[in-house]
């Protein structure tokens, strides 16, 4: 099944430009070995050309549809996982009464992954409008926490325009940026919720893209990793408990049930040899998805040590 | 878990103004606690109204009923689900019209479904009646008569939670001197030593030295204070019974769960002829133990979880100033 990650924003915030820029980087040359595909022939050429309008200083208009792209990560070419991506109209947030917003606070409930764009720049310039939003975008988070149960979720803060805030000092002693900082708290001693603040620049010069989209990757890889051990040990359970289980009488009543009866059953030794074949299956996957998600976290931790970017939770 | 809570109140008492101040003042929190509304529209629904005030315009009296969900979280993680009910104040006084009393109807049957009631009471009402103002006792010899209602159809008391709203407008020895009034002269089957009855009163307030004109906020400052007490007193009240049920249901998986063992040993102990000859359930044993296993595991977390939820509750009512009161006695927590 595939990972799913929800851009999270008000219109103006910055969520198609970083895609497309995120796009750029990770499709044309990659990052560490990281490459990204869309699977859609139609969408990667939409999204390449978005990038290569970046560099030239030309961004995007604003989404007006609602859209699901499909990528595929890969490391040093061996395929990872595929995830969905999904980008709307930030405007929509803001309206109601309106079955679009419905479907897109329910896809927002629903995600694995979020990515919460903030505008920076008009933390400053608009702060009580600010407050207002994040308001919101609190909600939304508490609603998507609630649906979680016992199950995780990644945030990651995408602080977009960063080269636009010329102090940032002043910044830091905003009321908009305390409720900010106030929302990153609160998510960081919630149990079941991890992820990244990262101030970002998009546009002929890119900085710090790469850090939210590879955390984010980084929690499809464990979510994967995990399930994967939990199968893992299950199996190998399995096949201890059906090899301590099985017997001379149980192989000769299964032989004699075949025989005369013409029932299909296993012998506790035929499911245990299935169990075993199934556990070397697994760890041969788990094999696949380690090393890269220690490189990933290698890179986190990197940009943590050089103050590139802040993390919250686990 | 949902817990229904029903807020009493006449009209002018700030039964609206209060729900659009508290879903404001609680999405940001207070000391780690939130409330949210379960429905991102009716959020945005609810900040609206709350910008109104704010912008100097006070709602105007409800003339429709609602419903609304909130959930309760601690540092976001969710708590409990609350519903609550906001209707027009006068159903409570007035005699009206055959939609009315069917409104009326629809109220005290939500009040008879409910964990928790949260009286409000104005603070002019409260001044009117140290003051001796006989009209200022109607309002309570109504919420009396609905309370002795409510035992009467239920068969048990409720928690009720008296909000003194525009308590602004009062001093702290005239809250008091309400309260003791409160206590003797209307209320005071809720503070028998046997009846049973858990009993708070808050002082709570939108802001201070507000000054209004014909529905406009002409001057004051906004600053709810004590917004959230009578809900999480609503709360922790339904949460200190979930308590003892859960433990409870604890004991009995732990029994379960030692009796599956013993049964699985007595299984393995069968010799290959007995197995044979029998059958073998030593497989639906285990995953009989091993599923009690995790549901004690799954309760013991839970349990340990809404224990320190009481407690982080208890300490933020604590610190409010409210009186709370069980059996008539005052409790310290």
């Amino acid at each position: 099944m595939n990972l799913n990650v929800m851009m999270v924003g008000f219109s103006g915030t910055g969520k198609t430009s970083y895609m497309g820029a995120m796009y750029r980087i990770f499709n044309q040359s990659g990052y560490n070995g990281f490459r990204i595909s869309a699977v859609d022939n139609d969408n990667h050429r939409a999204l390449l050309s978005m990038g290569q309008r970046l560099l030239e200083g030309v961004y995007p208009e604003g989404t007006d549809i609602r859209d699901v792209y499909e990528f595929e990560l890969f490391h040093n070419n061996e395929d990872l996982l595929r995830f969905n991506w999904m980008d709307y109209r930030g405007g929509v947030l803001n309206e109601r009464g309106n079955s679009e917003l419905r479907d897109v606070v329910d896809q927002i409930v629903k995600a694995d992954a979020l990515m919460v764009f903030v505008d920076t720049p008009r933390l400053l310039s608009e702060p009580d409008e600010s407050e207002k939003l994040l308001r919101r975008i609190q909600l939304l988070l508490q609603n998507a926490i609630s649906a979680l149960k016992n199950n995780l979720l990644v945030v990651s803060f995408v602080m977009t325009k960063a080269d636009c805030v010329d102090d940032y000092e002043v910044l830091s002693k905003s009321s908009a940026w305390q409720r900010c900082a106030n929302i990153l708290k609160m998510l960081g001693e919630n149990e079941n919720v991890f992820g990244v603040v990262s101030f970002v620049k998009v546009g002929r010069e890119c900085e710090n893209v790469e850090y939210p989209f590879l955390h984010t990757m980084s929690m499809g890889l464990k979510m994967r990793i995990e399930q994967i051990a939990k199968e893992l040990v299950d199996a190998v359970e399995k096949a201890k408990r059906y090899n301590e289980d099985g017997s001379l009488f149980d192989e000769v009543g299964t032989f004699f049930k075949k025989i005369f009866v013409n029932e299909r059953s296993k012998s506790k030794w035929d499911l245990g040899n299935e169990e075993i074949a199934k556990a070397e299956r697994l760890y041969r996957k788990f094999e696949k998805l380690e090393n890269p998600l220690e490189r990933i976290v290698d890179i986190i931790k990197c940009a943590i040590e050089s103050d590139e970017i802040a993390v919250f939770g686990i | 878990m949902e817990i229904g809570i029903t807020m009493l109140g006449t009209t002018g008492t700030g039964k609206t103004c209060y729900l659009y101040a508290m879903a404001d003042k609680m999405a940001n929190g207070v000391n780690k606690l939130t409330f949210s509304p379960t429905d991102f529209e009716v959020a945005l629904e609810l900040q609206d109204q709350w910008d109104s005030i704010c912008e100097g315009v006070w709602p105007p009296p409800s003339d429709v009923s609602e419903e609304y969900r909130f959930t309760c979280a601690y540092s976001m993680r969710p708590l409990v689900d609350f519903r609550w009910y906001d209707y027009k104040g006068g159903l409570l006084s007035q005699r009206g019209d055959e939609v009315d009393q069917a409104e009326r109807v629809k109220v005290l049957d939500r009040m008879n479904n409910s964990e928790s009631l949260i009286v409000c009471v104005s603070s002019e009402h409260l001044k009117g009646l140290i003051e001796g103002d006989r009209a200022a006792t109607r309002p309570f010899r109504a919420y009396a008569h609905l309370l002795q209602e409510f035992v009467r159809s239920n068969g048990h008391t409720i928690p009720v939670m008296f909000a003194v709203t525009k308590a602004d407008l009062i001093s702290k020895d005239q809250f008091e001197a309400g309260v003791e009034m409160l206590k003797t002269r209307f209320f005071s089957a809720l503070f028998a030593e046997d009846g049973d009855w858990l009993v708070g009163f808050v002082p709570v307030s939108l802001g201070k030295n507000f000054e209004t004109e014909g529905g406009r906020i002409l001057g004051g400052s906004i600053n709810p204070w004590n917004i959230e007490i009578p809900v999480l007193f609503c709360i922790k009240s339904r949460l200190d019974v979930m308590v003892p049920e859960l433990e409870g249901m604890l004991k009995t998986c732990c029994r379960n769960r030692e009796d599956a063992g013993v049964r699985l040993s007595r299984e393995l102990a069968k010799s290959g002829w007995d197995r044979f000859w029998d059958g073998d359930n030593s497989g639906s044993i285990r995953t009989e133990v091993e599923s009690l296993e995790n549901k004690i595991c799954e309760m013991t977390k839970k349990l340990n979880q809404m224990r320190r939820d009481i407690d982080n509750i208890a300490s933020a009512i604590l610190e409010s100033g409210a009186k709370i009161y069980m059996n008539g006695y005052e409790c310290i927590k």
